[in-house]
């Protein structure tokens, strides 16, 4: 748990990489402390405002913070390909596309799990 | 390696350890200037070179720390001797020293001594060391009790593996703040491989801002020194900088946009990194090496939009160092320095916090005696 100070304490220093998904404002500085030497903590979700980071967290440690956006056509053919081949694919609930704005309503309340999919079918029968 | 940790008892054992008298400039209390006075140092063991101090740089944390200016992080014991970036002539080498023979040039840098176990040290980055590492002054010794005292002193003990060599084509004053501000530059420019045909920024030209133009141009880069003050350019130029941008100035800065791999963040005072990330190239890099106290705002936008890395480096390890020393002598390369008697430090201290020197002072420490 993120909130639980000594427990965040426990992992210090061992991460070699740290995938930053979330997309509202949040202590970055915490989870820098947890990488090891040389470790990188990439964000991928898009906080509206700028985040407060610690220079002396990248500093003592070598550390590194990068963003990264999506993924070129090649790379998703090839995560297409790998999912694929290790079975992976995302937990969804699938829904028709008449429930489009309620599925938005319940998006933020972070009321899905985890993902929700239309069925395009939907579409045709109405 | 841990034969060293048997040579003396830890900790508060100055009564079982030889000792002689070294003069010391040393600063009583955090708002006392820096006087002469007089400190116990180990006499060397089997493993320990006795350095005779030739010249001594001045580092920004010597003042920091003189000034108790670090106090929630390093709390400064006094007296303190502060003096990281020290080059001298071995006076005494003990029995089992193998790399350095009495009379010949010797240089210390940030440390003094380390764990030799831990990762960190087994990676030879022992800035890092989870001991922690013994640091050059203000820093628990091991062998006497007490802190460690720094440069600023007609004499230091050192473990051999602590101490570097010289090349004898460096200026030994010139030489000096390498020790620093050399390899604080010169290891994130290395880890992020700035080479040849690349673009890369310097945020400041201070004492570390010099080195990184000097180190980054040697390396084949095109370099851009990033400056407040306009008065700078000329002399950036001189250094091996390509170009100069004042950063005050908006439509300049808009016009290096997308074209950096590297910069290199030199600058210790609160300022806007996000100016700086926007300029690099999709996948550059930024890497500080100056700490600025309150937490900077960063725009994740300005990292996801090229995915771009902002990253920290603390100086660089003993091997590392050496590769630096060694580097600089094979392209000629030295700190500019204004040599002062070590009289004159005080004067010094005041005229470092207004930007006032070009660009290290390095104490003669010849005045010392």
């Amino acid at each position: 748990m993120s909130r639980n100070a000594n427990e965040m304490q426990k992992h210090a220093g061992s991460f070699d990489f740290i995938l930053d998904t979330v997309s509202a404002d949040h202590d970055i500085n915490q989870y820098l402390n947890l990488l090891r030497l040389e470790g990188n903590l990439t964000l991928v979700g898009a906080p509206p405002k700028p985040l407060a980071l610690s220079s002396f967290a990248l500093i003592f440690g070598n550390r590194s913070v990068s963003g990264s956006n999506i993924g070129g056509i090649p790379q998703t053919q090839e995560m297409l390909d790998f999912c694929g081949q290790h079975n992976i694919t995302a937990d969804v609930e699938v829904i028709p596309i008449q429930k489009v704005n309620e599925a938005w309503q319940r998006l933020l309340k972070a009321d899905v799990q985890y993902r929700f999919a239309i069925d395009m079918a939907s579409l045709r029968a109405e | 390696m841990n034969d060293t940790t048997k040579t003396k008892p830890a900790g508060g054992a100055a009564g079982a350890a030889h000792t002689h008298e070294a003069k010391v400039y040393a600063a009583a209390s955090a708002t006392s200037p820096l006087a002469p006075t007089k400190v116990q140092r180990r006499t060397p063991g089997p493993r320990d070179v006795e350095i005779e101090v030739l010249f001594c740089g001045i580092c920004h944390s010597d003042l920091h720390q003189v000034r108790n200016e670090w106090q929630s992080s390093v709390p400064t014991t006094y007296p303190c001797v502060p003096g990281h970036e020290i080059v001298g002539r071995v006076a005494r080498a003990g029995s089992a020293v193998r790399r350095f023979k009495e009379g010949e040039l010797a240089a210390v840098g940030c440390m003094v001594d380390s764990c030799r176990t831990c990762p960190a040290c087994a990676d030879g980055q022992e800035q890092f060391c989870q001991g922690p590492a013994t640091f050059t002054y203000n820093s628990p010794d091991k062998h006497l009790g007490g802190v460690t005292y720094g440069g600023y002193s007609e004499s230091v003990v050192v473990d051999e593996d602590f101490a570097l060599r010289v090349p004898d084509r460096l200026d030994p004053a010139g030489a000096a703040p390498l020790l620093c501000a050399g390899i604080t530059t010169y290891s994130p420019l290395r880890h992020w491989n700035v080479r040849n045909g690349q673009k890369v920024g310097v945020v400041g030209l201070g004492g570390l801002g010099h080195m990184a133009v000097k180190l980054a141009n040697a390396f084949g880069a095109r370099v851009v020194v990033f400056t407040t003050s306009s008065g700078k350019a000329e002399d950036a130029v001189r250094l091996g900088a390509h170009d100069v941008v004042v950063s005050r100035d908006a439509v300049e800065m808009t016009k290096q946009r997308g074209g950096f791999d590297f910069i290199l963040d030199t600058v210790s005072a609160a300022h806007d990194l996000n100016a700086y990330l926007d300029l690099l190239k999709r996948d550059g890099t930024l890497t500080m090496v100056g700490a600025p106290a309150p937490p900077l705002p960063v725009s994740v936008m300005g990292l996801l939009f090229g995915r771009r890395q902002l990253a920290g480096s603390l100086i660089g390890g003993i091997k590392e160092t050496q590769e630096m020393l060694d580097f600089c002598a094979e392209h000629g390369i030295t700190a500019d320095v204004e040599v002062i008697p070590i009289q004159k430090v005080n004067e010094a201290y005041d005229r470092l916090l207004k930007g006032d020197v070009k660009y290290r002072f390095v104490i003669d420490m010849a005045s010392l005696k």
